[in-house]
């Protein structure tokens, strides 16, 4: 288990992380979420030990480890951009933690072999890191932490440099990696699509502090502030009739072609279609309504070309349990 | 004339073009090798000319001999001038003599500049710092060569600045001689290790040092087994400069050196005062001999290629 407490690191003039208290339990995926600046890759180090917090503590398994050195620490990174040996060998490589504590030769090398073969890299230990694809080297990165059995590995944007497909892969499979093997991941990324698919718990940053921590559903469903709100996924704000912010996703929303039955417990308002974008699976539909709000709605697609256009006069209707209010 | 009228005709221009300057621009445009090659010949010439050719020219003239009657170049083919260079004790002790000086000032130019370029390049972290040591490191090259070599002079000799700075405490200066033209060639071409060992360590990424780290390497290990395997070649570069630059050097020792004689005092005394150009020319095929050696022995390590 990872424990920070209290802790601020300032640069300079600027404080990159601000009074941040966190507990990471055993086990879980957990995902440090956040616009570039927010403060999270910082926290990374701060763990790692390539950073020293100005104030507070960091306890790692129980042990404080706020002035450990990185190679005294039970955790292992998988760097952003890989930060592979050049010289060495694919194998070299991921030998290289178990070499360094001194694990005898035959020993490192089966225990290199099963971790290339968990990666699906097996055959690939006589090359060069230049010789391998950015996912392949990505690969290599990710054996060589995991082969040291680290309690807690940590992850500063591992996906980053990759294409969208490759990238919903490796997603796939470090999820299933970490739950085959049981042990803590800490995620760091901008990503907020990455950050719903992959954690147990997601801790969203901003400005150097926690804004808000928990489940993808009840950051997706319940975002605490505005800034959660508008930073995970799509949101919809307006004021209500006694002036309060109200906030509705947009794939919650319903278009319909009248007005719904009166009666029916259903929020409703009526507008004009300005814009229609077609996405595959799904359609994105910008409504403008009769009192001047604007309203993002995502609705399947339909198949049969019988799609909202333009210029369409429609219903915008939706679940009063749908809806919430911020502050 | 109309606007359109303008264009149309402007275009029709490039569309069928007609005098000289038209065509040769199209023929050159069609020959990329040509073009390339125009371009490179005035270089090419000062090159093989000028270089190769006096080079060509100096072989040539290390197998010749000279009529110890008339003192007159005779173009016949002879091993003298490299027997002599070969089993004559005196240029056997200047040649052993000459790479010592050399090995000691590479290695030891090697052995300052790795500690200061990595303080440089990871320690400094205000660029402007950075720059003036950059500036500092190399401002030596900016003063003269005899302002540099007498300066030493007045430090090393006898009555000099180190002697009176040592005599409070019983010491004397070793004075001039073989281990003032060492420190001075150090001095000299320091720089020429410093700067691309620099460039080195300014290309080794941080995270790999992270990443040594993490592994559980002290910082020891990663010295060892990272850092320095990556910034070699950049110490190799250094070392072709230092080496080679002490090799061709006979002013400083002939300033600091006292009666000391290296490998360059040979040629250079054959051309002026013995007026044996061939055997001059036979001496100086042993410095391009070890060199070419030593650019072979580095080729072997695999550390040009990543120059």
């Amino acid at each position: 288990m990872v424990r920070l407490r209290d802790v601020s690191k300032r640069f300079a003039d600027v404080v990159a992380v601000d009074h941040v208290n966190l507990d990471i339990l055993d086990g879980e995926f957990l995902t440090l979420l956040g616009p570039s600046g927010s403060g999270k890759t910082t926290v990374l180090r701060l763990i790692a030990g390539f950073a020293l917090p100005t104030a507070g503590r960091v306890e790692i398994n129980g042990r404080d480890a706020t002035n450990d050195p990185p190679y005294l620490r039970d955790v292992n990174t998988v760097f952003q951009d890989y930060a592979l040996f050049p010289h060495m060998t694919v194998a070299a490589n991921v030998e290289y933690g178990l070499r360094v504590t001194g694990v005898p030769r035959p020993a490192r090398a089966a225990a290199a072999a099963d971790a290339l073969a968990r990666v699906e890299l097996s055959g690939y230990d006589a090359r060069k890191p230049n010789q391998l694809s950015g996912g392949q080297r990505q690969r290599v990165a990710l054996a060589r932490a995991l082969v040291n059995e680290p309690r807690v590995l940590l992850l500063d944007e591992p996906l980053g440099a990759l294409d969208l497909k490759l990238r919903r892969q490796m997603q796939l499979e470090l999820k299933s990696i970490q739950r085959q093997l049981g042990i803590t991941f800490v995620f760091v990324t901008h990503d907020q699509e990455e950050a719903l698919t992959m954690s147990d718990r997601i801790v969203v940053f901003n400005a150097g502090g926690i804004v808000q921590a928990g489940t993808p559903q009840a950051i997706y469903e319940r975002p605490a502030t505005p800034f959660v709100a508008d930073f995970i996924g799509t949101m919809n704000t307006f004021a209500s009739a006694e002036g309060r912010q109200v906030c509705i996703r947009p794939e919650r929303i319903e278009l319909l072609d009248a007005e719904p039955a009166t009666g029916a417990s259903v929020r409703a308002r009526a507008g004009v279609t300005v814009e229609s974008a077609y996405l595959g699976a799904s359609r994105t539909v910008i409504v403008r309504t009769d009192d001047g709000t604007t309203l993002t709605v995502s609705i399947p697609a339909r198949s049969d070309g019988s799609d909202i256009t333009p210029g369409q006069r429609v219903w915008c209707a939706w679940e009063p349990d749908s809806e919430f209010i911020i502050n | 004339m109309t606007g359109s009228e303008l264009t149309s005709r402007g275009r029709s221009d490039v569309a069928a073009p007609s005098g000289v300057l038209a065509r040769t621009a199209q023929a050159l445009w069609r020959r990329p090798r040509l073009r390339l090659g125009l371009l490179l010949s005035a270089p090419m010439v000062w090159l093989v000319v000028l270089y190769l050719g006096s080079l060509a020219t100096m072989f040539a003239a290390s197998v010749w001999s000279v009529d110890s009657f008339t003192g007159r170049v005779q173009r016949g083919f002879t091993t003298a001038n490299f027997r002599t260079l070969l089993t004559d004790p005196v240029y056997r002790t200047i040649a052993a003599r000459t790479l010592g000086v050399a090995l000691t000032v590479t290695a030891v130019s090697a052995l300052i500049a790795v500690p200061v370029a990595l303080f440089m390049a990871k320690a400094v972290r205000s660029p402007r710092v950075r720059a003036a040591l950059l500036v500092a490191v190399s401002m030596p090259l900016w003063a003269n060569y005899l302002v540099k070599g007498y300066a030493w002079r007045i430090m090393l000799d006898q009555r000099g600045v180190l002697d009176w700075l040592l005599r409070p405490l019983g010491l004397h200066t070793p004075g001039l001689g073989l281990l003032a033209t060492t420190v001075a060639l150090l001095y000299l071409w320091l720089p020429y290790m410093i700067l691309p060992v620099y460039a080195a360590f300014e290309r080794l990424p941080n995270s790999l040092l992270d990443a040594a780290s993490d592994l559980g390497a002290r910082p020891w290990r990663t010295f060892r087994t990272v850092v320095l395997p990556l910034v070699m070649p950049g110490v190799v570069a250094g070392s072709i400069f230092t080496f080679s630059l002490t090799l061709g050097d006979y002013i400083m020792v002939k300033i600091v050196g006292r009666a000391t004689q290296l490998y360059a005092n040979v040629v250079y005394d054959n051309i002026g005062v013995a007026g044996d150009l061939p055997f001059a020319s036979a001496a100086a095929v042993f410095p391009v001999v070890v060199v070419v050696g030593y650019l072979l022995a580095v080729r072997r390590t695999g550390a040009l290629e990543s120059l």
